[in-house]
């Protein structure tokens, strides 16, 4: 079984001096960064850290734009189509309750998770790790919390789902005439949202304000 | 963040967010072999199973994934049909092939380019949710597409076998340890 191992103060600020490259494990000297700097792998050339901008407030502030788009992108209609006299529209709710009702209820159980219940988790994990960050609190919920922040990365799948939203309507096209819905819109900017935090968000930053190393 | 661990030990906790840590990944190629060849047959029933039917003044036609394909482009809708050739044929394919090449080099502890099979690793991570593309079309296109007699379109169960393949090379490339690949025959 795992255990924790417990260490000495003095060993940990010895540990704190180096820095393992999480591609190719080669073992490196960290060096302080300015703010703007980047630190690259000299074997892998896999990204080691980086030192953002006002990081915090700029993760903050797309947060919350997105989590306030969330509602209109998971309910209002996203596409319609239009033929002889009748109408249809369906928003992300829809998608997932009709893939039900035709009894693929693994697939709808996928959809709901991968385009929202990951997602909006994440974003309101970092909203709050943000808050905890900005008042220089210590956590050891957030630093859980933050792991599964990364963890659950490459299962939420908002922008492939944009990417299919384009392809079915381009075949409704070739069908009928098409109703683009507020969800649309909305789930455009939920997803430039998400983007906008991994891009401003400070990795090593948050993990060393969050265990208090900094 | 480096952790130390006591003598001896392979595992253990990361000492800032109590995630475990390991030297290697435990038995990261038998798992990831496991995966691939499971992804392997599911790729088979989500290639010959329908994916949805068109529903057109009650007459029905299925269509699996390749024979979508070529609908679209008897349709005229060549760019998507490349799309979707793209996203859910050749890129889980290859994402299969490059984590069999990885598996190979990685048993014999090859010294051939290592850089590259990094690269190629990374390429197989980041493509993973990207196959999910054609579950997502097929599940909009069913809710959209539904003018009751005149158009529907019904999903398919070749959707949920595609969806589970997308997850087990998910999986597989997960299991997959890349520091194996920097195990070079003359590195002992």
């Amino acid at each position: 079984m795992p255990e924790l191992v417990n260490l000495s103060t003095e060993e940990q600020l010895d540990l704190q001096q180096w820095l393992a490259c999480s591609d190719c494990d080669l073992l490196l000297e960290r060096k302080p960064l300015a703010e703007g700097e980047t630190a690259s792998c000299p074997r892998c050339k896999s990204n080691l850290d980086e030192r953002k901008k006002d990081s915090c407030n700029r993760t903050l502030a797309v947060a919350i734009a997105g989590l306030i788009s969330v509602i209109p992108a998971i309910s209002q209609p996203l596409l319609g189509l239009k033929a002889v006299g009748l109408a249809n529209e369906a928003s992300l709710i829809q998608c997932i309750s009709s893939i039900f009702q035709s009894q693929l209820y693994l697939v709808s159980v996928l959809l709901s998770i991968f385009c929202i219940i990951v997602p909006v988790s994440r974003l309101l994990i970092i909203c709050y790790l943000m808050i905890l960050v900005r008042r220089n609190q210590r956590s050891t919920l957030g630093i859980r919390l933050y792991r599964y922040f990364h963890e659950w990365e490459e299962w939420g799948m908002l922008e492939v789902f944009m990417l299919g939203l384009v392809v079915a309507l381009y075949k409704i096209l070739g069908l009928a005439d098409a109703i683009y819905g507020l969800g649309l819109v909305s789930l455009a900017s939920l997803l430039i949202s998400a983007t906008l935090v991994t891009q401003f968000l400070d990795n090593q930053y948050v993990w060393e304000r969050l265990s208090g190393q900094r | 963040m480096l952790n130390k661990l006591p003598e001896g030990k392979h595992d253990g906790l990361c000492t800032r967010c109590l995630a475990p840590v390991h030297f290697r990944k435990h038995n990261s190629i038998e798992r990831s072999w496991a995966l691939v060849i499971a992804s392997l047959i599911a790729f088979i029933p989500a290639n010959t199973l329908p994916i949805m039917t068109v529903n057109y003044f009650g007459s029905g036609t299925s269509d699996t994934i390749l024979s979508g394909i070529v609908t679209l482009i008897n349709l005229g809708m060549a760019p998507v049909a490349l799309i979707i050739f793209i996203a859910s044929f050749l890129v889980p394919l290859s994402k299969i092939i490059g984590l069999i090449i990885l598996l190979i080099t990685a048993n014999r502890h090859s010294n051939i380019q290592p850089v590259q099979r990094t690269v190629l690793y990374r390429m197989v991570e980041f493509l993973g949710k990207w196959s999910m593309l054609d579950v997502f079309v097929v599940a909009i296109m069913g809710a959209v597409v539904n003018l009751g007699y005149i158009t529907s379109i019904v999903p398919g169960k070749g959707a949920a076998a595609f969806a589970i393949m997308v997850i087990l090379t998910m999986f597989a490339a997960h299991a997959f340890d890349p520091r194996l690949i920097w195990d070079l025959k003359n590195n002992e």
